[in-house]
């Protein structure tokens, strides 16, 4: 607390530039600047074997300069002006999201980008943060209230509107984020473990039923030998078997109540009722939305949930990552000259596979070094969330943490053959610019609460 | 929610714990895969990279005992092809060039080209391509992606049929093959020796297989040659064949116009001078050269659809009974016993009356009678019931034990696979009780009949065998092994199985004996004039058809560098069919003009008084 006091003293005497400076979390911004060179580097390396990696690195370099603009100019404005045009914000992200489904570029069945000569721009990645700004302004507000089930309304139905968008591109990959966001934004402004289970059931039952309803899909013999598999796959869309399979599980739940008075166990009725009532609303929502899909979305669907679909396989794809990273060993195999990267056993290895590149071509030293500078951003996220001098500071460096963690997470389990192919990319490291910059555009929201964390 | 609310810090400091237990997790299956793994996957992300294309290596030759050539070589070409990114209509169009230039049906190409265009892999799609295909080849290049026609040199038998079953043949390797040979080296797609010295000799014969490793892409391109390796051309062996002994054996049984065998030992060491079974087949048709047209058109398929069994190897797998060859036993076990005096006589009246259990009329080969004779006579004239009355008096014991000692009944152990064993009877045979010997068997065993089986391989090693007074030598073919280079790598040694120990004078007698039965008795047709021949014919009865016609013979007697057996299936006398045979035979090993040299006839006819 002295050394506070002391700062402050000496804060009073300096330019506010030289306060800046001062507050500035540096150690952040190395991090940050350390990891976009690094990913520059395996850019450009991983690039070689399509004949013009100077156009890639190029386009990338471009990118992190427009990046670093972004997160300067984040960073110097205060943050907590977001916080007082909330519908303003979320008429935004909603449009930009409505408009690319209107007048966006295609590529691969996907209508996800606004293209203006050689740039192209995808709106999800902008929106991704004004819905982290958008639960951070409502969730401060409402700080008192988060006790509260119904408090969970509006910040869920924020998120639902942006799934929905992103949804109708379709893009899958893109939506995964805004679940573990909504979730770690709710958790850290005090709302209650049982209602976040609500919303947690809520998902699951809606991915399972998705899950469920491909996998049968692909499964024929299953279906005709037997009516009751049939009948789940039938009921995993809006039809007749779908209110059967309702009024089933209605039965199943009336069922157990009755069973656990019998037994004397005093649970409230209401318990059950709720968990029916999530579990038909999961599933309706994700009938609905199988329902909504058009032919070519639902095939990009099928890929997506059950990538072995894929024609070139997605196990080898995952065996190939494998390969690439522990053929690195420990010191790798020097930069530019992995094999499996440069004769193109990786795919994607320009975005989602950039890892491998590098694990492949620098080794295991290096490859832990690179995740010790992603620990060190989410650690200072966390802290930046801890010292903020508001809700809102905190609420939004926790989702800012939340997202990277579980892009990084899910983009390294995914190269190291821990988790599905789901095509996220790697923030920092992996080609492109819309997220490039918006992970840019992030780290400036995320200086900026550090900046004024003592500012009242 | 202020600053030091600690509700918000337990759940910052959860979401932290959380963090970091992910990254634990996470960058222990880096460590796992970077350090543990490392070294599996760096191989696998080797073998990814790499391709090999193996070149292989000109086979060694095979030569004669001079050095005459019985296996060479000469350039073919190979087709290769590589898989490119082409268009499916360019590739359906070269795919119809290809299936019409190289004679395969489109089904034949599309499953040769499946696993190239399926693994991105290069693939052998034709060996041994004539010359004139592959310039048809070259001249479409242009419109033939991913085709490459490459040199190699390639196995052939410039003397066609001679000495196949010597030199057996080549084949791709099998399966089960490669179980076996793997750990040497072999590869799925390699010609391997099948039979004969091509797969006895296979392992030095076949050379170091070069072959250039390629760094290919993902796509299965080559990108670049990232080394190469010369082949070694195999190691050149020498065979104890002699081309000329080879050539007379083959045209003696050519002439038979039967199925046969011949073989020639040298005596004095077991070397093997001719190896000829009829009929034989071309090797070449073996190692077919796609775009040349073989000769009377004979193909693989033909050759082992023949029904007269061409590749059936009858001088060592072809057992027949011996007839009056095993005569030569007899007296030797006759001679050895001392209780038969060579003086003692039996009247032939042309059959000879058993009694007793199992008792009937034997016959002699003459219908009207030997008359009296003694065992020398006997020998000379195969008289049977001379050696019906010997036998019965001598017992079948001591025949047999000495057949034994002579190697009888069981493989001589040369070198190639599927020797036979043959057999010789005896009381052991019955031991079950069920049927006992017979004075029959006695009787039958005495003329080398009923169950009695000898390959042509064992029948020239007894004649060896008699011709060097009991040395019983490993017939060998090999002479000696040299690298390319010319320099000795191995030397064949010969080597002595066992010695029959019999006496000096039972040694001379035979030798007499058989010099006589070529002199005035039953082998006139193989009397050399200038060279003391020793030989001994027989007569296999054969439940099939015709006779089966043997003759064993060695020469010169006394100082023998010959033995020589000649078998003629269904060639009814040993006298008439097989002698000749061997007569050639002795010519081409003795050099021996057909006229008589000055000053042999005395030789001969003294010699012949000499042993009276």
């Amino acid at each position: 607390m002295t050394g506070i006091v002391v700062d402050r003293a000496a804060e009073s005497k300096d330019s506010p530039l030289q306060r800046f400076a001062r507050h500035f979390d540096w150690v952040l911004f190395g991090d940050v600047v350390l990891l976009c060179g690094i990913g520059l580097v395996m850019v450009y390396s991983a690039s070689l074997r399509f004949g013009n990696p100077e156009v890639y690195f190029g386009k990338q370099l471009t990118a992190f300069l427009i990046g670093m603009a972004a997160l300067f100019v984040l960073a110097t404005v205060n943050y907590q002006v977001f916080s007082q045009y909330p519908k303003f914000l979320f008429f935004i992200s909603v449009s930009i999201l409505a408009l690319v489904l209107a007048a966006g570029t295609s590529y691969r069945g996907t209508r996800a980008w606004f293209t203006a000569g050689p740039f192209s721009f995808q709106p999800s990645e902008i929106s991704k943060l004004l819905v982290i700004l958008l639960l951070g302004i409502w969730c401060s507000r409402n700080i008192k209230e988060m006790r509260h089930l119904k408090s969970l309304a509006v910040p869920f139905f924020i998120v639902l509107c942006h799934i929905i968008l992103i949804l109708l591109q379709p893009d899958f990959g893109s939506i995964l984020v805004y679940m573990p966001v909504l979730l770690a934004v709710l958790y850290a402004a005090g709302a209650r473990l049982a209602h976040l289970s609500v919303l947690l059931l809520y998902g699951l039952v809606a991915a399972a039923v998705l899950l469920a309803h491909t996998a049968l899909s692909l499964s024929a013999r299953l279906m005709q030998g037997s009516e009751f598999w049939a009948m789940i796959y039938h009921g995993t869309e809006i039809s007749k078997e779908f209110l059967i399979v309702q009024a089933v599980l209605g039965g199943i739940v009336l069922f157990s109540w009755w069973l656990s008075r019998q037994l004397r166990f005093r649970v409230p009725g209401i318990y059950f009722l709720s968990f029916f009532l999530i579990v038909a609303a999961g599933w309706s929502s994700a009938s609905l939305f199988l329902n909504s899909l058009k032919e070519y979305q639902r095939k990009r669907l099928d890929v997506f949930l059950m990538p072995s679909l894929d024609p070139s396989g997605a196990g080898y794809h995952v065996i190939q990552s494998e390969v690439a990273l522990g053929s690195g060993r420990i010191f790798g195999k020097g930069l530019f000259s992995g094999t499996q990267s440069q004769l193109g056993f990786l795919p994607e290895q320009h975005t989602d596979f950039i890892f491998s590149v590098l694990g492949e071509e620098l080794g295991f030293v290096f490859s832990a070094f690179v995740m010790l500078l992603y620990l060190v951003l989410l650690l200072r996220a966390v802290r930046i969330a801890g010292d903020s001098r508001d809700h809102f500071g905190s609420l939004v460096a926790i989702g800012i943490a939340v997202m990277f963690a579980f892009y990084i997470f899910m983009n390294l389990a995914m190269v190291m053959g821990l988790a599905p192919i789901t095509g996220l990319p790697l923030p920092f490291l992996s080609y492109g610019g819309s997220a490039m910059i918006s992970s840019l555009a992030a780290v400036g929201l995320l200086l900026s609460i550090h900046v004024r964390r003592f500012t009242h | 929610m202020s600053i030091g609310n600690s509700d918000f810090e337990t759940r910052l400091t959860n979401l932290t714990v959380i963090l970091a237990c992910g990254f634990g997790l996470l960058l222990a299956r880096l460590f796992y895969l970077q350090v543990v793994r490392g070294e599996t996957l760096r191989t696998i992300a080797e073998s990814n990279r790499t391709s090999l294309i193996s070149e292989r290596a000109p086979r060694g030759l095979i030569l004669d005992r001079d050095g005459r050539v019985l296996a060479d070589r000469r350039p073919t070409f190979v087709v290769l092809f590589t898989p490119l990114d082409v268009e499916r209509e360019v590739l359906d169009k070269a795919k119809m060039k290809l299936s019409s230039i190289l004679g395969f049906t489109p089904e034949e190409l599309a499953e040769k080209l499946r696993p190239a265009l399926k693994r991105a892999s290069l693939v052998r799609l034709a060996d041994r391509v004539s010359r004139p295909v592959a310039f048809a080849l070259a001249e479409q290049l242009p419109s033939l992606p991913g085709i490459t026609v490459a040199n190699e040199m390639q196995r052939r038998y410039p003397n066609g049929n001679l000495a196949c079953h010597a030199l057996g043949y080549l084949g791709q390797i099998s399966r089960r093959e490669y179980e076996r040979l793997r750990a040497q080296g072999y590869q799925p797609d390699w010609l391997i020796g099948k039979a004969g010295l091509e797969k006895v000799f296979d392992n030095v014969l076949r050379g170091e297989y070069g072959g250039m490793r390629m760094e290919v892409d993902a796509a299965g391109r080559s990108i670049k040659i990232i080394d190469r390796k010369e082949p070694l051309a195999g190691y050149q062996v020498r065979t104890t064949l002699d081309l000329d002994i080879q050539s007379a054996a083959e045209a003696g049984l050519a002439g038979a116009g039967k199925a046969g065998a011949v073989v020639a030992l040298d005596p004095r060491n077991g070397d093997i001078l001719a190896f000829a079974s009829a009929p034989g087949y071309d090797p070449n048709a073996f190692v077919h050269v796609r775009g040349e047209e073989l000769e009377d058109e004979e193909s693989v398929g033909k050759i082992v659809n023949r029904p007269d069994l061409p590749l059936f190897n009858r001088a060592i797998q072809g057992l027949y009974a011996p007839g009056s060859v095993f005569k030569i036993v007899d007296a030797a076990a006759a001679l050895e016993s001392r209780r038969i005096p060579p003086e003692e006589s039996y009247f032939c009246p042309g059959y000879f009356w058993l009694g007793g259990p199992g008792g009937k009329k034997f016959l002699c080969w003459k219908k009207e009678g030997h008359g009296r004779m003694g065992l020398k006579d006997g020998l000379i004239h195969s008289c049977n019931v001379y050696f019906y009355n010997m036998s019965l008096k001598l017992g079948p014991d001591p025949i047999e034990s000495l057949a034994g000692k002579f190697g009888l009944g069981r493989p001589t152990g040369v070198g190639i696979p599927g020797e036979k064993a043959g057999f010789v009877p005896g009381r052991k045979m019955f031991t079950d009780g069920r049927r006992r010997w017979f004075d029959g068997d006695t009787l039958n065993m005495a003329i080398g009949q009923g169950t009695v089986l000898f390959s042509p391989m064992q029948a020239a090693q007894l004649a060896a065998a008699v011709a060097s007074r009991g040395k019983i030598y490993r017939p060998n073919f090999l002479k000696d092994i040299r690298n390319p280079s010319g320099e000795l790598v191995q030397r064949g040694v010969p080597e002595l199985l066992g010695q029959v120990r019999m006496s000096p004078d039972t040694w001379d007698f035979l030798d007499a004996a058989l010099i006589e039965v070529v002199e005035r008795g039953t082998a006139q047709n193989c009397r050399i004039p200038g060279v003391r021949v020793a030989g001994k014919t027989g007569t296999a009865q054969n439940p099939h058809g015709d006779d089966h016609a043997w003759f064993v013979a060695y020469a010169p007697a006394g100082d023998p560098v010959i033995a020589v057996c000649v078998l003629v299936e269904h060639g009814k006398h040993g006298s008439s069919a097989a002698a000749p045979i061997a007569r050639k035979v002795l010519l081409a090993a003795l050099g021996s003009p057909e006229s008589p040299a000055p000053g042999a006839a005395p030789l001969s006819a003294g010699s012949g008084e000499e042993q009276e």
